[in-house]
């Protein structure tokens, strides 16, 4: 077997990508990559999946910078806060909203014509059922239909909308996470990106219930 | 040179030791300590998986990039729900036993990736093997002459220097732009530049700008990047990493 299938050489590279070496075994590694075309490229790779991940990981999203500001700002902001927490939280207790759904619009020729050379009869009637606001038949149709391409990602959109109204946010929010959202064009892009909110902003409620 | 005779080959990985002390955390930890090991535990995952998806992608069969990501996406969280619920108890396993099984489960996503789409499951020849898809070298890196090292030893200093003059985050925006080919989006996102996606962008125009102009005054056009241009960057910028770290912390 060739040196760079060796599972050892994986390995190191998934520890580097995690930061889990030391100075100098970092710097052995390096210094093999140097040498080592291949191996370079496989460290690169694992270095950008562990960069995603973590541009992907909500939680450490929130960890944003907070803006320098005056304390008496901090003071007035914060009164105002507590002030809508409160009557939210009134409104909240009086009458409990009703669970929020999302539907994408589908245009089904369309949609299902984008997948043309995959296109099973499965497909069209799994996109026709969450059409008709058919939960039942669209998430298991949704789940087992398979289209390739960019419908595949449509298919995601779906499933993860079809969840998120079938009160499921953590299975939606799972479909959502493998969805690719630089990469869907409008709308679908300005659809996936609401779908998240809505399905993040469900999930922590769930949680904090 | 096999990287099994440098210091670190001796030594046995360090992630699935990693996972278990995250594991054991996850176990007591509750509301938003939880969400972040749990988060801490994904990505761990996330990095073996796709490592191991790699390597078995290059014994049986080829996928695109696109579907190993699901691949290691949708492993990952599987394998993640598992430690959660209790269902892979990590604290029971051996470090060698958690990478069998981390590369099993990947296997078998890989083969039935494979099978989905139909694609043929066969160990190559080792002649293919020596150069799989996704891995080959351009022409040029193909046993270069020695004026051509010498020549892009030369442009990858020369790069190195240019770069050092960016800010640090500069450096980073830049950094995971060329060589982890990031969206503006997620390196906006990205922990250590948190910035507004305009904001990147801007950024990267200007630095493409000043690398170009500094390029040029010592000579040198900015062309495809050579072999090693990668491991000579990434020690410059974990090393301003680091230093960045330290002064947001003092800020």
């Amino acid at each position: 077997m060739p040196d760079f299938l060796d599972h050892d050489r994986f390995d190191h590279a998934i520890d580097f990508s995690l930061g889990l070496l030391s100075d100098e075994e970092e710097r052995a590694l390096l210094e093999m990559a140097r040498h080592d075309p291949e191996f370079e490229r496989l460290l690169q790779r694992q270095c950008a999946v562990a960069a995603r991940a973590r541009a992907e990981h909500p939680s450490e999203r929130k960890r944003r910078p907070r803006p320098r500001v005056g304390r008496r700002l901090t003071r007035r902001v914060g009164a105002a806060a507590a002030l809508v927490a409160v009557l939210a939280l009134f409104l909240l207790l009086r009458s409990p909203a009703p669970p929020g759904e999302y539907w994408i619009p589908v245009d089904i020729d369309w949609t299902t014509q984008r997948s043309a050379n995959a296109i099973s009869e499965e497909w069209r009637r799994a996109v026709e059922s969450y059409a008709a606001h058919d939960l039942q038949t669209a998430i298991p149709a949704l789940e087992k239909v398979r289209p390739e391409g960019a419908a595949a990602s449509l298919r995601d959109l779906l499933l993860a909308s079809s969840f998120f109204n079938a009160r499921r946010p953590i299975e939606a929010l799972e479909i959502l996470r493998r969805i690719d959202l630089d990469s869907l064009p409008e709308p679908w892009h300005g659809y996936a990106s609401e779908l998240f909110s809505r399905v993040g902003q469900q999930v922590e409620l769930d949680r904090d219930s | 040179m096999d990287i099994r005779n440098r210091s670190v080959g001796a030594s046995p990985p360090h992630w699935p030791q990693k996972l278990q002390d995250l594991a054991e955390k996850l176990a007591v930890a509750k509301g938003a300590e939880r969400r972040s090991l749990r988060g801490e535990i994904w990505r761990v995952l996330i990095a073996a998986v796709s490592g191991y998806a790699r390597l078995h992608t290059y014994k049986l069969g080829w996928l695109p990039d696109a579907e190993l990501n699901d691949l290691a996406s949708v492993k990952a969280l599987e394998l993640l729900e598992r430690i959660d619920g209790h269902r892979w108890e990590l604290d029971r396993e051996t470090a060698p036993q958690i990478r069998a099984f981390v590369s099993t489960v990947t296997r078998n996503g890989v083969v039935d990736a494979l099978r989905r789409t139909a694609r043929t499951i066969a160990v190559p020849e080792p002649e293919a093997l020596a150069l799989p898809t996704g891995m080959k070298t351009s022409p040029s890196q193909v046993a270069p002459s020695s004026s051509d090292g010498v020549e892009a030893m030369e442009f990858v200093e020369r790069l190195r220097e240019c770069v050092e003059t960016l800010a640090p985050r500069a450096r980073k925006i830049w950094f995971f732009r060329v060589f982890y080919e990031m969206p503006s989006k997620w390196i906006a996102r990205h922990p250590e530049i948190l910035m507004e996606v305009g904001h990147v962008d801007v950024t990267l125009q200007r630095c493409r700008k000043q690398i170009g102009d500094c390029m040029q005054t010592k000579g040198m056009k900015v062309r495809e990047l050579p072999p090693g241009t990668f491991a000579a960057l990434w020690d410059s910028c974990a090393r301003e990493r680091s230093r960045l770290a330290e002064g947001e912390q003092h800020a």
